[in-house]
């Protein structure tokens, strides 16, 4: 058996024994204390480089899915901008399918995002006057992103879109815009400023002329846009290099000296995106090609639901021949070689005063002889530029060849991004020209319609503005809307 | 069955003696001494590497949070900005909504100020600090570099804005700790170009 007593005496004598200088024994313990000072240090130590590098971690993970959540919102505003512009196009059926409607308004959560490390998203997503028919068209959205750990991370964005004219410049070209004449002009006006279709047009005349005109390129091609001796009354804008501008020519406001450009009107920024048009789908008649003088719409025939006729035809061929235009007729022309050919001395294509004729042609389009004849042969009591619409729809590699030419006055709007467009004559030419080049003979005075640039129609939205909530306050204001 | 209760070990006197017979050699005293003096190198060796490392890390933080801070608010208002307007090559007014934000650049104090300026009362924040060197990058719309020689011109088709800085901490008995930082290049969503 083994007794303790003496154990407990005995340390006691050891002790009494280090008392009487027995150093030895007393660093023993010190160095224990000594090693484990050093070890608390370093495990401090330790634990705070650990923490560090925790922290630090953390801060480039958040930041990381800080990043994650704007795209995330702005994922879910490409969402609803798709719905918007395929609603916009046309196809109102699939534009807003999968989406919560109520009223005016529509919302819709997009969700099933996973990151790394166990970190999933969503976005919500609402849309006020979804149909774009009353009000402002407005996205707000709200992303989200739950991290494995720590607090989730939001993003709220909302923004304001409108619609975007395909006509908010005069003369508008993919490539080069040339002006060939010595006397050449461009200049602008309004013809509908109290923008009420009700209401007379004002017609151009040079009591309300304004030095509004615009012509812009998006070549960043040095020779983009060629004014030589061309009296450009407004901006011109290129994509790269600067406008050439001869002795006689010039670009800036009313007063601008020749051969000197104002500079604060001028710029190489230009940036416009052309998107491709189709044919309207709405039923037409279809007619046979017209190659006789030919009255539209036919007597018979009745309109669509929209008060407009629609003729589908291969072309229209006519030698000293007339087609007349008498209602709001829209044709669309199927041959993709040429859709329009009206030539000889007096084939025309006259459009009643108050008619509208609205063309889409997939080939090229020439009209001579008489050319255009829009309401008047002269500006001051022609019919607005939009009485006279074309529309390019060829795609091909090959360009669409279109020439045109007014009778005394021509006023029209052409958008077609993949033609050629020579604009003869030398009297006055109104309206708006968006093509792939411009081609500008003789000494035509063009007047760009700034009324066009409310012409929305079924043209694609654009965002107006962007705006970031980041206050609780600008939150709070839509929280009751992303609740959902 | 075991006794101790003889054990000589257990008197006093007994063990003073021994005690007093006992030692270590000077071998082992040598041996013991390197060993322990390598064992306190590779432990304050260790202390000291933790500890640099530690003041050098505790700097890269500070640095990379500061930064990615700044780059949050520098994105936020950037992205929302109607309007541009260079006042030298590293700083910027930036318009936002209602407000006027300048971002600019004090090359003699090494810092990235933010100012607020709302109904004519303007706030200065401090982003960053230590910075050596800053350049800001101005692009148009096509992603085509803007030069800043004509900052009015610079201007009219300024539409993406990017940082590109570098800063410096020293600590003492550290090597200064350097943070490169370039931003992605900022849209500014509401600055209206000629198109």
């Amino acid at each position: 058996m083994l007794s303790t007593s003496h154990l407990f005496y005995s340390d006691r004598s050891l002790s009494r024994a280090n008392s009487k200088g027995l150093p030895r024994v007393a660093s023993r313990g010190s160095v224990l204390i000594v090693a484990l000072i050093l070890c608390a240090i370093i495990g401090i130590s330790l634990a705070s480089y650990l923490q560090l590098a925790r922290s630090t971690l953390n801060i480039s993970s958040r930041a990381f899915y800080s990043n994650a959540s704007m795209n995330l919102a702005e994922l879910g505003l490409e969402q609803a901008m798709w719905s918007v512009n395929k609603m916009a196009a046309g196809d109102s059926t699939t534009a807003w399918s999968g989406w919560t409607t109520a009223g005016a308004n529509a919302q819709r959560t997009f969700s099933g995002y996973t990151f790394d490390q166990n970190t999933t998203g969503f976005v919500r997503v609402y849309v006020s006057n979804y149909l774009g028919t009353t009000g402002t068209l407005q996205f707000t959205t709200r992303a989200t992103i739950t991290p494995a750990s720590g607090a989730v991370l939001e993003k709220w964005v909302q923004v304001t879109l409108g619609t975007r004219s395909r006509f908010s410049n005069g003369l508008v070209a993919k490539d080069s815009i040339i002006f060939r004449g010595n006397n050449a002009s461009v200049d602008s006006w309004n013809s509908d400023p109290d923008n009420d279709s009700s209401t007379p047009a004002i017609p151009y005349s040079a009591s309300v002329r304004q030095d509004n005109g615009s012509i812009g390129s998006n070549s960043v091609s040095v020779g983009a846009v060629v004014v030589q001796n061309a009296d450009i009354w407004g901006y011109a804008a290129t994509g790269g290099a600067l406008p050439t501008v001869g002795r006689q020519g010039l670009v800036g406001p009313f007063g601008t000296a020749a051969g000197t450009m104002d500079m604060t009107r001028v710029s190489t920024d230009f940036s416009a995106s052309l998107d491709a048009v189709t044919a309207p789908t709405t039923a037409a008649y279809s007619i046979a090609a017209i190659t006789s003088n030919t009255t539209l719409p036919r007597g018979a025939d009745s309109p669509a639901v929209d008060g407009k006729y629609y003729y589908s035809a291969p072309s229209v061929n006519l030698t000293n021949q007339t087609l007349t235009i008498t209602n709001k007729v829209v044709l669309t022309l199927t041959s993709t070689s040429t859709s329009i050919d009206i030539g000889g001395g007096s084939g025309e294509l006259h459009i009643n005063f108050g008619a509208t004729f609205e063309c889409y042609a997939a080939g090229d389009v020439k009209i001579g002889g008489n050319g255009i004849f829009n309401g008047c042969t002269n500006a001051a009591a022609a019919n607005q530029p939009l009485s006279c619409q074309f529309y390019g729809t060829g795609t091909s590699a090959a360009k669409q060849d279109y020439q045109i030419a007014g009778n005394g006055a021509l006023s029209a709007i052409v958008y077609a991004p993949n033609a050629s467009l020579k604009i003869k004559g030398n009297g006055n030419v109104s309206g708006s020209f968006v093509v792939n080049d411009i081609t500008v003979v003789g000494n035509a005075a063009f007047h760009y319609d700034e009324s066009l640039a409310n012409l929305g129609g079924n043209s694609p939205y654009g965002i107006t503005n962007w705006e970031e909530l980041t206050s609780s306050e600008s939150r709070a204001a839509v929280s009751g809307l992303l609740s959902f | 069955m075991t006794t101790t209760t003889h054990s000589p070990v257990l008197r006093p006197s007994a063990l003073r003696s021994r005690l007093a017979a006992t030692g270590f050699t000077l071998v082992e005293v040598m041996i013991g001494a390197t060993i322990s003096s390598f064992i306190l190198a590779g432990v304050l060796s260790s202390f000291l590497f933790l500890a640099r490392s530690g003041a050098n890390l505790q700097n890269y933080t500070a640095m990379e949070s500061e930064a990615r801070k700044s780059l949050e608010q520098f994105a936020q208002d950037t992205r929302q900005a109607s309007s541009i307007t260079w006042n030298t090559s590293t700083s910027v007014t930036l318009i936002v909504g209602s407000a006027n934000v300048t971002y600019a650049y004090t090359s003699s104090s090494g810092q990235f100020t933010r100012a607020t300026t709302v109904t004519g009362v303007t706030t200065t924040t401090t982003l960053l600090t230590g910075i050596t060197s800053f350049t800001y990058g101005a692009y148009d719309i096509n992603g085509t570099a803007v030069s800043l020689t004509s900052l009015t011109d610079a201007a009219k088709i300024t539409k993406q804005l990017q940082i590109s800085l570098q800063a410096t901490r020293v600590s003492n008995t550290v090597v200064g700790a350097t943070n490169t930082v370039l931003s992605a290049r900022f849209i500014l969503r509401n600055k209206r170009i000629t198109a």
